[in-house]
């Protein structure tokens, strides 16, 4: 289950979560080695972390009670799920707006990828940057922005739209479906851009030149060599940012549920949230989901048939560029402008609203420190970055630990339960937050030891929801190292553990550190997989931040919304140095 | 009693798939030099890497003076770190987070080794492969061929009773390959240190080989030393890979004469050509068999010869010169022979010239 949703997990490097590849099973002697029944037991552990909160929502979906209370086995949530006319409207509305939001996003990204890789607009290289900066920002500061600036009442843009034009009404509301789109398709773009550059970038360039040769002109070469060229990878990228955004959390509760606008996620979360408590319907969607999530990463494996992308950029060489003209101007004005739309203008809507005293009036008597230092006296908060600051350390350590250990055993070892392993921690990555936070809800509720309730339950639901991400990052960082460096320590003379301390542990520590770092800052920043977990005395700043902003306290929002945004340049940051620095080429 | 036993050994990959070795045995032999010789994809790297202990067998067993290392019937499997081996990688695996002297070192540390005895032993592996004065360099600033000697040396810091080489020459550059297989050899008698050397490459394996097992899709074809592998091939696959070689189908016309000469008949017949039988059982007139000579013992004459058993008219095909020597494509009837003649031979393409050989350098070879 996932602590840590699709949205969130992708946030580091991995453009894909290929389905791991299929191998034919070697015949293999067992042997009962210390080593050999170690590896079991991570598997065995691995699987129970994973296994046990799906099992418990599939069972609670055909349970007739609340978790954890007497009942009967029963088919009738289904029945009643699947006998309302309001699921359809639930699939059709969830289909429809998210596939919208991924064809606007990716056609932007297109046009932004090209611009920057194939263009001669100025200042390329930095709008690359900008155009990937939105990416870090955390999706639930995305929404709080874009509530700042188009909330019906107190938005900024509204305000001085009725100000400057004498409108009696608002021009814009952000709780609609045009809201949602909006918000959503900025915020994805970025995550779109980043991969189509690549694989741009990777592709030989003397296929189109030799378009150019033959005498097509720039457009051509782009329309008829340079697109259907690269078609099947964004096709595989649409499909993944189609995933992404149906199992997206914080936009349609923040933004739809107000207005109505009902998808999968709000749709669970309303059901447990809202009076009376609808457990029945919760879990039978959030049962459904499961199926079509995993149905959905799978035609997406199957679109990138064992393809990947590469984040990486840059073989070294520049394809040639196209001359723009005048109208690169234009070109750069586009770039710009997304940056400003999607990172710039909500970011410092919430910077300046964090030092205001009343939303939608700026005028400098109304500045103020008072929203930080309510912060600083209101005990909640307090708990809330604590927790945020041990729970997620906590949690991305033990990931990394974990993961490592997974990782080992799936790329070094012919360990018979390897197969299964790597899939079992490759599994979350298909089950959306809001499920998964339903299933440890209900796993955990009435589990022997009293974990619900608890700060421990925080780290193991994000351990879990960090496998796919974690493994996924170890497992690379493995790959880099020449077997024959282990196998050389070995035939020398050192034990496993001996070589494990003197060569892997050393040789893999940048990773594991940049690993640990992201893993921090994407936790930091989920909400989903927890919203239901944290409560009195387990706060996290990201759920607080959710729920003061459910209720509207704006001001005390954006303030605690800049310290979260801190707290995760800070991870990433220190993760991109260490990253830099610590790999060395040709390990 | 041999250093090394490979009795009757197979490994399968790919769940059985795939044979990469197939019931393969062969012996190394106290203090010598052995060369497992073969085309990628033979199991030679796999039989060596099963010595090491990086491989289990599927079935035979492998013995490392008098001690079984593996054997899966008896569900013995000795670990790599208790065989008491030095190993050189063909990536050479050289620790790129520790200087020269740790990489050195490791295999003593690694089996708790005193601090004083380390820095001597360190010092003079070091001097034994000439990279004095490289201790505290780190391992990432080091050429190939240094990074090689390091290599090297720690493999042999330890004072291993059996060295395992996995083509550790292949990433250097032609002229250092040749330098480092000298000095390697050089090293190998001085220390009299039982090696296992894997290669493709045949003329390096006969310029360190005591003896040469050859293999080809996960069998032994001949086990041998270099003189006899390249002078006296048993299957038409050896004397393919360890050298150039021209092949003619012939049936025997005669007896086998006293003097242990065997006379044939090739072409549409009327061409004969002698040669020195090394079989136990003599041929039965009338046999088929596929006989072969090599490029450098035909020669190209003006005139026929007296000093050789075979001679033929032919008429030159082709000609290249390469500053020490000449090639030449020669037609026997329609039969084309390559020959590797002298560069002062001065035949030309069209010209009609005399082929020999002397019966000695003729040879029977199995399919």
């Amino acid at each position: 289950m996932t602590g840590t949703s699709p949205t969130e997990a992708g946030l580091a490097a991995p453009a894909s979560f290929a389905l791991p590849v299929r191998r034919r099973a070697l015949r293999h002697r067992v042997r009962m080695t210390p080593g050999f029944v170690a590896a079991a037991g991570v598997a065995l552990f691995t699987g129970a972390l994973v296994l046990y909160p799906v099992g418990m929502l599939l069972f609670g979906s055909f349970w007739t009670s609340r978790p954890g209370l007497p009942g009967q086995l029963t088919l009738d949530n289904y029945v009643s799920a699947y006998t309302s006319g309001d699921t359809y409207k639930l699939f059709a509305t969830t289909v429809l707006l998210m596939g919208v939001k991924t064809l606007v996003a990716a056609a932007l990204a297109l046009a932004l990828a090209w611009i920057v890789t194939r263009t001669d607009t100025p200042f390329r290289r930095a709008l690359e940057v900008l155009i990937i900066t939105p990416y870090f920002v955390p999706g639930i500061l995305e929404a709080i922005g874009w509530i700042l600036l188009l909330s019906p009442r107190t938005g900024a843009i509204n305000v001085a739209a009725r100000q400057i034009f004498g409108l009696s009404d608002a021009p814009f509301d952000v709780y609609s479906i045009g809201g949602m789109l909006w918000v959503m398709a900025l915020g994805s773009v970025s995550f779109m851009f980043l991969l189509i550059t690549s694989a741009l970038r990777s592709m030989d360039a003397s296929l189109e030149e030799a378009a150019r040769a033959s005498g097509a002109g720039a457009m051509r070469t782009a329309l008829t060599v340079t697109l259907p060229l690269i078609a099947p990878s964004v096709l595989a990228i649409m499909m993944l940012s189609f995933i992404r955004a149906v199992e997206s959390f914080e936009v349609p509760v923040l933004l739809g549920t107000r207005a109505g606008i009902f998808v999968f996620t709000n749709k669970i979360y309303s059901a447990i949230q809202d009076y009376p408590v609808n457990y029945w319907l919760s879990t039978a969607l959030g049962a459904s989901f499961i199926p079509l999530t995993l149905g959905l990463v799978l035609v997406q494996n199957r679109v990138l048939r064992g393809r990947e992308f590469v984040v990486v950029s840059g073989k070294g060489y520049r394809p040639r560029v196209v001359r723009l003209g005048p109208f690169r101007w234009v070109a750069f004005a586009v770039c710009a402008g997304y940056f400003v739309l999607a990172a710039a203008l909500p970011i410092s809507q919430i910077l300046l609203g964090s030092f205001t005293r009343v939303f939608g009036l700026f005028e400098p008597e109304m500045l103020t420190l008072n929203n930080y230092t309510a912060l600083v006296s209101d005990p909640r908060l307090w708990r809330g970055l604590t927790n945020t600051l041990w729970v997620c350390a906590t949690a991305a350590v033990v990931t990394v630990a974990l993961c490592s250990a997974i990782a080992y055993i799936v790329t070094r070892t012919k360990h018979p339960l390897r197969r299964p392993l790597d899939l079992v921690a490759w599994l979350p990555w298909t089950i959306p937050g809001v499920v998964a936070g339903l299933g440890f809800l209900w796993a955990y509720i009435f589990f022997p030891l009293p974990l619900y309730g608890t700060t421990a339950l925080l780290v193991i639901a994000f351990v879990t929801g960090g496998l796919p991400l974690g493994v996924r990052v170890m497992a690379g960082g493995l790959v880099q190292i020449h077997a024959e460096l282990e196998e050389s320590a070995r035939s020398h003379g050192a034990s496993w553990a001996y070589m494990a301390r003197r060569v892997l542990v050393p040789l893999v520590r940048p990773v594991m550190a940049a690993a640990a770092l992201t893993l921090f800052a994407v936790f930091s920043r989920s909400v989903a997989p927890v919203v239901l977990l944290a409560g009195i005395g387990t706060e996290l700043l990201s759920v607080l931040l959710f729920q003061y902003t459910l209720q509207g306290q704006m001001q005390v929002v954006s303030a605690l919304a800049m310290i979260l945004l801190l707290v995760n340049i800070a991870g990433l940051a220190v993760a991109r140095r260490v990253g830099a620095f610590g790999v060395k080429e040709e390990v | 009693m041999p250093a090394v036993i490979f009795d009757q050994v197979t490994k399968e990959f790919a769940g059985g798939a795939v044979r990469a070795v197939d019931r393969v045995s062969f012996e190394v032999h106290e203090g010598e030099l052995l060369v497992l010789l073969g085309p990628s994809g033979c199991g030679k790297t796999t039989s060596l890497r099963m010595i090491a202990g990086l491989e289990e067998p599927d079935e035979g067993e492998v013995t490392i003076d008098g001690t079984l290392v593996s054997s899966p019937t008896r569900n013995v499997f000795v670990p790599t770190e208790r065989r008491g081996i030095g190993m050189v990688f063909q990536s050479y695996a050289i620790w790129p987070h520790m200087t020269v002297f740790e990489n050195v070192a490791f295999p003593l540390r690694a089996r708790r080794a005193r601090r004083a005895a380390i820095a001597d032993k360190v010092e003079g592996a070091l001097a034994l492969v000439g990279l004095e004065g490289f201790a505290q360099r780190s391992a990432t600033q080091l050429s190939g061929g240094q990074q090689q000697r390091v290599a090297l040396a720690r493999a042999l810091v330890f004072e291993p009773r059996l060295l395992l080489l996995d083509e550790p020459l292949s990433n250097l550059d032609a002229k250092l390959r040749v330098r480092m297989r000298t000095e390697l050899k050089e090293l190998q008698r001085r220390t009299g240190i039982t090696s296992v050397f894997v290669t493709h490459d045949q003329a390096e394996s006969m310029a360190l080989a005591d003896r040469v097992v050859v293999m080809r899709q996960g069998h032994v074809e001949q086990i041998g030393t270099p003189e006899e592998i390249y002078e006296a091939p048993a299957t038409r696959f050896v004397s393919e890979f360890v050298g150039s070689i021209n092949f003619l189908p012939a049936e025997v016309s005669r007896e086998l004469a006293p003097d242990g000469i065997v006379s044939l008949r090739f072409g549409d017949g009327s061409r004969a050509i002698s040669c020195e039988w090394r079989g136990a059982a003599a041929p039965a007139v009338g046999q088929q068999m596929l006989v072969s000579v090599r490029p450098e013992n035909l020669t190209l004459r003006p005139g026929p010869s007296p000093d050789h058993e075979n001679v033929w008219d032919c008429v030159v095909r082709s000609a290249v010169y390469y500053g020490d020597h000449r090639e030449y494509e020669v037609a026997v009837d329609d039969r084309i022979f390559k020959v590797s003649a002298p560069a002062r031979t001065a035949v030309e393409p069209g010209e009609r010239a005399y082929l020999a050989c002397r019966a000695a350098d003729v040879f029977v070879v199995r399919e």
